[in-house]
């Protein structure tokens, strides 16, 4: 006969394998057929705390669902699916087959695109938006691709951004390529926020890199301006609101800059 | 000859007010005992190929392109004056203008002289409120209410049917020199033609005539860069995009969402020189989808619409462009036009009804952040298009598709005993949505240090009143102390952005979704798959 020790040891063992077996056949997503284990709904781990003063009730063997309340979760399911779908179309919307779906390889800008499917990434990349999670995976673009038109438009995306984040990727960028076509194209879309944050640092470090030209040196100047502008009340606050960070001969092209935006440019 | 000529027109004039067709040799002339100033208003119609117009052309708008030229500072004694003047703009631009649209197309071009006499510009009175103001930064402009040019056009129109003008142009009475011509663009009138402003010192060659025109009719930007501003990005000008509101055209759920360009993807550069133009674009490559059966050229230089940097345009000397920035051999100034401005000069005067090149100008612009619950229980995706407001092709409708994992639920069994279990399916819905219009606000009282800066960029591109109707105040005579009044009315952009509601009720899930245009010729390719996700 049975001790009371006993049967606990059996339930709990019996629990464990049951456990087990739900583990390993998790619900995975496209799959068809992907099962959950019978156990996992209906039943859950009996926790039994045991004290010395207290007997250890014998446990109830898990009891497996009926297939009328499985039917029953898979309609209540599926009649959410059902309402998704009214709410389209009562909106107007039609269901339709389509013959390209959303590729993920696509949609997260798959380095392994790049010189094999170049057209698919550059659509996807210059009609898209894009989130910080996906500015580091532009840059690496724009840096590895050989393709001139990938490499524009992923730097344009990282631009079209405007968060400060991005404009740091663009920052780190610049400093990977020599190109200046391609370094103009990166200084345009820097926009400084405030005279200490870290793009004006960076325009400002720029103006005062003796290996950058002129020509760099120039549009650089002018989103630190237009910033000096908006956050002051007159162009002389202007001028002196970053020019002091730069070298002493382009404080007199700077002060140009600034009066130039300030009288409009007449 | 100007006696008999005089005679014709009050003969004309007085069997009709607005009677349709002059024609200098058809009409017999009879003996008056005195000059008399014709009545007004007298109306008259010549080809650019100095022909009469005939009735079949009047009536045909499509094929044959009207300009109206009025008269503004011209008293009643300035009849002569005026239709002298009129006749020189005609042959100037008809016979001096090298292979642009007005002389190479002359002879589908009817030029309307319409003579309404009024008040000298100095007196405050002249037609259209025109007058020449002074302004401390940008010196002598050219203003008027286009309010009340419109109004003078209705009431041309309602005993004309047929008056349809492309375009106007407004003569203004002065020879005084340094006076910079301008235009307002179609796409900012909303009335289908722009208004192209010039004086009579302007008459000295086809030049301002023809670009002017070319503004005020076919939308064109100009692709010069502003002296000083060579270096200049447009996109630094973005740095006044969240300066910025949203007025009503946009309905109540805009309150909801609160940080509206944390949201969304909006850009004043976008706004400036990627609106309804064709010509220029703030991309070097323009198609930003792939159509099937379209291929585009990039455009191959830089710079345009009052900025060196950050706007492209088509390679090819032509009448939008000058030789003061020059980044290659063909982007310069000719009494020309580029590949891409002959294409909107063959579909506007060949075919209006046939675009030459899809709507592909176009890219998902938000929901960039997951779409919390308390914004509203419809997702509001977001939509730019360049062509939206296109002057020869706007989109006509959006297709949209939706597309998501969905779920099918049904009973498995395993060691006998059933339980639910799912097969994940691709589900995609569409909708088509038509365009509407969408405004953005900018109140000058907030741009500070870069006031001038902006007058000056928004006058070059026509953008010349703010405020509506008797109400408007010119922008480009005020002082930078006037706009920065707090009660000035804000600039009014129309812009290329359109939201369209996604019905989604699951919260905690991810959609994909893309969109294309359609403009009645062609069907763009799709956007890219974008997402977002509805959450808490």
């Amino acid at each position: 006969m049975l001790s009371g020790k006993h049967i606990l040891l059996i339930a709990t063992v019996a629990t464990a394998v049951m456990m087990l077996i739900a583990i390993s056949s998790r619900e995975k997503p496209g799959n068809e057929d992907t099962e959950f284990s019978p156990m996992t709904r209906a039943t859950a781990p009996v926790q039994v705390q045991e004290t010395q003063e207290t007997a250890t009730p014998p446990l109830a063997e898990p009891k497996p669902p009926s297939l009328e309340e499985v039917t029953q979760i898979v309609r209540d399911r599926n009649d959410e699916g059902v309402k998704r779908l009214k709410a389209f179309e009562g909106e107007g919307w039609e269901t339709v087959k389509v013959d390209d779906p959303p590729d993920a390889d696509v949609m997260q800008l798959s380095l392994d695109l790049i010189g094999k499917r170049e057209q698919d990434l550059q659509v996807q990349i210059q009609s898209n938006s894009f989130t910080s999670d996906m500015y580091g995976r532009l840059t690496e673009i724009a840096l590895t691709t050989q393709d001139e038109k990938t490499r524009y438009v992923a730097l344009e995306a990282l631009g079209r951004a405007g968060e400060k984040s991005a404009q740091l990727h663009l920052t780190q960028a610049f400093e990977q390529i020599e190109d200046e076509e391609t370094r103009s194209q990166i200084i345009g879309y820097l926009t400084p926020a405030e005279p200490d944050d870290e793009i004006a640092i960076f325009l400002t470090e720029q103006i005062a890199d003796p290996t950058i030209s002129e020509r760099l040196k120039t549009q650089a100047s002018f989103p630190l301006a237009m910033m000096s502008l908006l956050e002051t009340s007159s162009p002389e606050e202007a001028r002196e609101l970053v020019s002091m960070e730069m070298p002493e001969e382009w404080k007199a092209n700077y002060s140009n800059i600034v009066n130039l935006l300030a009288t409009g440019g007449l | 000859m100007k006696l008999t000529l005089t005679i014709t027109f009050i003969i004309l004039s007085s069997s009709s007010l607005f009677a349709q067709t002059f024609s200098r040799t058809a009409i017999t002339p009879l003996i008056l005992t005195r000059i008399v100033a014709p009545i007004e208003p007298t109306f008259w119609c010549i080809r650019g190929d100095n022909t009469p117009c005939s009735q079949t052309e009047i009536a045909d708008p499509v094929h044959y392109r009207q300009a109206l030229v009025v008269p503004a500072g011209y008293t009643a004694g300035d009849y002569g004056t005026f239709k002298e003047n009129f006749n020189t703009l005609v042959a100037r631009m008809s016979n001096e203008g090298g292979t642009t649209y007005a002389t190479a197309r002359r002879d589908h071009m009817l030029y309307f002289g319409a003579w309404i006499a009024g008040q000298t510009l100095n007196s405050g009175a002249a037609n259209f409120g025109a007058k020449i103001t002074t302004n401390p930064f940008r010196g002598k402009a050219l203003t008027l209410k286009s309010a009340d040019v419109v109004t003078a056009v209705n009431k041309l129109k309602s005993s004309n049917a047929n008056i349809a003008p492309a375009g106007i142009i407004v003569l203004f009475n002065t020879e005084e020199a340094g006076i910079t011509a301008n235009a307002i663009p179609p796409g900012y009138m909303g009335t289908g033609y722009g208004i192209a402003k010039m004086t009579r010192a302007d008459l000295i060659s086809a030049y301002i005539g023809t670009h002017e025109f070319a503004h005020a009719s076919l939308n064109f930007l100009d692709e010069y860069v502003e002296t000083g501003f060579e270096e200049l990005n447009i996109q630094t000008f973005d740095m006044l995009t969240p300066l910025t509101i949203l007025d009503g055209s946009w309905g109540s759920w805009i309150n909801a969402v609160g940080n509206f360009l944390g949201i969304y993807s909006m850009k004043i550069s976008e706004v400036l020189a990627s609106n309804g133009n064709d010509n220029t674009d703030i991309t070097k490559f323009t198609s930003r989808v792939a159509t099937p059966t379209y291929s585009a050229n990039p455009y191959e230089y830089e710079g345009g619409m009052f900025f060196g940097r950050g706007t492209w345009h088509d390679g090819g000397n032509n009448l939008m462009n000058s030789d003061r920035i020059k980044r290659g051999p063909d982007d310069g100034f000719a009494y020309a036009h580029s590949n891409s401005q002959n294409e909107v000069i063959k579909q506007a005067f060949e075919n209006p009804s046939k675009a030459l090149r899809p709507n592909d100008r176009i890219r998902n612009a938000g929901p960039l952040k997951s779409w919390a619950l308390s914004w509203g229980s419809t997702i509001k995706a977001m939509m730019f298009d360049a062509d939206k407001h296109h002057a020869f092709h706007p989109t006509k409708s959006y297709d949209v598709q939706v597309s998501w994992q969905d779920r099918s639920w049904k009973v498995c069994y395993k060691w006998g005993v059933p339980y639910p279990c799912v097969a994940y399916t691709q589900k995609t819905v569409q909708k088509t949505v038509t365009p509407e219009e969408r405004h953005l606000d900018l109140k000058t009282s907030s741009l500070y240090g870069l006031a001038a800066l902006t007058q000056n960029v928004l006058c070059k591109a026509g953008i010349t009143q703010i405020g509506q109707g008797s109400g408007a105040i010119d922008l480009c005579s005020l002082s930078v102390a006037e706009m920065s009044g707090a009660l000035l009315p804000a600039i009014e952009f129309k812009i290329p952005y359109q939201d369209v509601s996604i019905p989604t009720d699951q919260l905690l899930t991810t959609y994909q979704w893309r969109f294309r245009t359609n403009n009645g010729t062609y069907t763009s390719g799709w956007t890219g798959w974008g997402s977002f996700f509805k959450t808490l």
